[in-house]
């Protein structure tokens, strides 16, 4: 720590800032709990947001009403490989099977090595959602283990389940739920993600252009039937 | 960058006579204004967040002494390593140093002002490194060799046919103009570049003491890119960026992407709190924030100066600004540009070095209107007027007549007598000397100042006037 160039700096910022009357904080108004959406509410919202966004919110009622919506996306991209994170809900709505009928190879990131080919060479990859924000259309996702952020950044389709269990009005109302996570032992998640809409630039005379470096498209999928049997 | 902010005056006047450059400034700032006006007008209560987006900015800088260590504390607690660099060269040294002690021989880039600001890829290129910039608009201008010139628009200055040309020449892939295939083009190549790079080098729009998490606001995926594929992660920022609590960072993400592109939130935002943990497949094995200073709490130490270090870099007033859509980005002479590049420049390198920027600016306050903070450039801007024209450091023009003309003025308008009888007769002499308001005569030492201005109208003050104003309008009044 006696890093000289570290103590120049913290010393000239005290000078500078007059060190001696110590300005209050904003005072922490605002709820503490998370707000989330009663999980009966509709996904009329949610789906007006994506659809402003160029991406497609598709409400499911079953399990054949799911296998219908992934055969009928991984034809439209013509997908043959798929890459999941290996989380809890795409293991129990046994994700990689129902693709297989599609004849779309899916498998979970098992080792680093992995997760460079796999979601290298991938056109689809699938996740599950921490929230969704139903104003924006934006998509809330922590990183860690079984929960890779290439997932859904290196193929060109990003497909991600949610529940209605896990919605939120407005951005703002991330802030509970980040405090939520930053007092969990451990400190905050090393990542959180937040996607609103497919990749895009306007770098080129400002003509817009989906797809640069992420997915060009979003698929989300909201599951609207007990999935956990 | 080479800093070449002297010369701002022949390259506005080159930019300002180029015709096609004009028509792409014009429509660039147009679409953004644009862009900006949707969001503003779905955005509830505009006023009230700039007051608490200013606030916060106050009160997050008067903090700040405290809230640097704690951002260390927190950084490192989540493993990853702080370095401080007081300047440019220090920066440079420390991210030089880190590839060289871990062997890195590839370097992917996200979309950074800040290394710009302290010259980090030419660095890193005499290193024997290859230095990739990712963002498409930033790509492009490292092809050509050239240096961004909006703050969200880094190629805004050339053209698709342009682009077509250098790709066609750079990549040796065939000629097309067409945006969706460049693009397409862009992403290939660049696709392999992220799977080879040992290092991302990222700036940082946010960083929170709280938590030591770093936000990155971006619309391409190329930062999420450069942050999760390299094994080591360097983010380089201004100690100004940091904010207290994630409730600080939600008042000002909103400010910035409303008043950048109109959007509530831009397509990615990363949150990053230290390198990949145990057990973790992916993101670097080291995180490094660098601190850089590099005369900022030297601005941040003037209470009137310490404004400019609230900006957001979100480039409204770039795009409001009458003088930058005349004269572009480039004309400033280095990184920073448009209304908060007149306060930036002048402030970050050497006194005497910014160049005459600040006088380059109309005072219309069109920039103040917009942004998000509620910088006041115009007043920032004449107090720099001010301190650089009290300090000899600065190369600017003082010539003895204007000099002398002044002190004249200062003498007579203290002295009304004098005054009055100094206007009669400019009152009497203007139809001789100035027909029509061009000044006939100007003597050689203003003559260049006089090219581009009008005289005033000499004529009798208006509460002089008013009188036998009001009679003809009363005369023209409609009968009721
Ligand atoms: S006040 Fe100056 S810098 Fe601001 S918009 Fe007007 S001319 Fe540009
Ligand atoms: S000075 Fe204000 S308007 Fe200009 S870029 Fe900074 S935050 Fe935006």
């Amino acid at each position: 720590m006696s890093d000289p160039a570290r103590e120049a700096i913290v010393q000239a910022v005290s000078a500078a800032v007059g060190r001696g009357q110590p300005t209050r904080s904003d005072p922490d108004t605002g709820p503490s709990q998370v707000a989330w959406l009663p999980p009966e509410e509709d996904w009329e919202a949610a789906a007006a947001s994506l659809q402003a966004l160029g991406d497609e919110l598709l409400v499911i009622k079953g399990r054949q009403e799911l296998a219908a919506a992934l055969g009928e996306i991984t034809a439209r991209h013509q997908v043959k490989r798929a890459v999941r994170w290996d989380h809890r809900l795409l293991r129990r709505l046994d994700i990689d099977r129902l693709l297989a009928e599609q004849s779309v190879d899916c498998a979970a990131i098992a080792g680093e090595q992995d997760l460079r080919s796999l979601a290298a060479e991938a056109e689809l990859g699938v996740t599950a959602l921490d929230a969704l924000v139903v104003s924006t259309g934006t998509l809330v996702m922590r990183g860690g283990r079984g929960r890779e952020r290439a997932v859904s950044l290196l193929p060109e389709v990003h497909l991600a389940l949610v529940t209605p269990d896990r919605r939120l009005r407005a951005i703002k109302d991330l802030v509970p739920l980040w405090q939520q996570w930053r007092s969990e032992p451990g400190g905050p998640p090393g990542s959180v993600t937040l996607v609103t809409g497919h990749s895009r630039t306007a770098d080129i005379e400002l003509i817009l252009v989906s797809g640069v470096h992420g997915p060009k498209y979003i698929y989300v999928l909201a599951l609207e039937f007990p999935w956990d049997d | 960058m080479k800093v070449r902010t002297d010369r701002i005056k022949e390259m506005a006047a080159a930019a300002a006579a180029d015709q096609g450059l004009h028509q792409t400034l014009l429509a660039a700032a147009g679409r953004f204004r644009q862009l900006r006006q949707g969001g503003v007008a779905a955005f509830d209560d505009l006023e009230k967040a700039r007051d608490q987006g200013r606030r916060v900015k106050e009160r997050c800088l008067a903090e700040l002494d405290r809230l640097l260590p704690r951002l260390e504390k927190q950084v490192r607690a989540a493993g990853g390593r702080v370095h401080w660099a007081r300047d440019a060269a220090a920066a440079r040294a420390i991210i030089l140093g880190l590839a060289r002690a871990r062997g890195v021989k590839r370097v992917v880039k996200g979309k950074s002002m800040m290394s710009e600001e302290v010259g980090l890829n030419q660095a890193l290129e005499q290193d024997g490194l290859e230095v990739f910039e990712t963002d498409l608009g930033e790509y492009i201008v490292q092809l050509a060799q050239e240096s961004p010139s909006h703050i969200l628009a880094p190629a805004i200055h050339k053209n698709k046919q342009e682009i077509a040309a250098l790709f066609a020449d750079k990549l040796g892939v065939d000629y097309t103009d067409d945006p969706e295939e460049l693009t397409r083009i862009a992403r290939r190549v660049l696709r392999q570049k992220f799977l080879q790079a040992d290092m991302g080098i990222t700036g940082g729009n946010f960083a929170i003491a709280e938590s030591g998490t770093l936000a990155l606001f971006e619309n391409e995926g190329n930062i999420r890119m450069s942050t999760t594929l390299p094994r080591l992660h360097v983010a380089l920022i201004g100690i100004e960026k940091v904010v207290e609590t994630y409730r600080d960072f939600d008042v000002l993400r909103k400010l910035l992407t409303i008043s950048a592109t109109g959007q509530k939130l831009s397509t990615y935002l990363s949150l990053i709190t230290g390198p990949r943990r145990d057990g973790e497949l992916e993101g670097p094995d080291e995180f490094h924030l660098v601190l850089l200073d590099n005369g900022r709490s030297r601005i941040l130490a003037d209470p009137l100066l310490r404004q400019s270090l609230y900006c957001l870099r979100c480039g409204a007033c770039l795009n409001v600004c009458p003088v930058y859509q005349c004269i572009g980005g480039h004309s400033y002479g280095w990184v920073y540009s448009g209304p908060i590049g007149c306060l930036l420049n002048t402030q970050l390198l050497p006194r005497g070095q910014g160049g005459p920027a600040p006088f380059a600016c109309t005072l219309c306050g069109a920039c103040a209107a917009v942004c998000p903070v509620k910088i006041d450039h115009p007043k920032v801007m004449l107090h720099l007027r001010w301190l650089m024209a009290e300090d000899p450091a600065w190369p600017l023009p003082r010539p003895p007549a204007a000099r002398l003309g002044l002190s004249l003025y200062a003498w007579l308008a203290t002295r009304p007598a004098g005054f009055r009888s100094a206007s009669a007769l400019a009152r009497l002499l203007a139809p001789i000397a100035a027909p029509g308001g061009k000044a006939r005569l100007t003597p050689p030492a203003i003559s260049r100042w006089g090219r581009t201005r009008r005289l005033p109208r000499w004529q009798r003050p208006f509460s002089q006037r008013w009188p036998g104003l009001r009679r003809r309008l009363g005369n023209r009044e409609e009968p009721s």
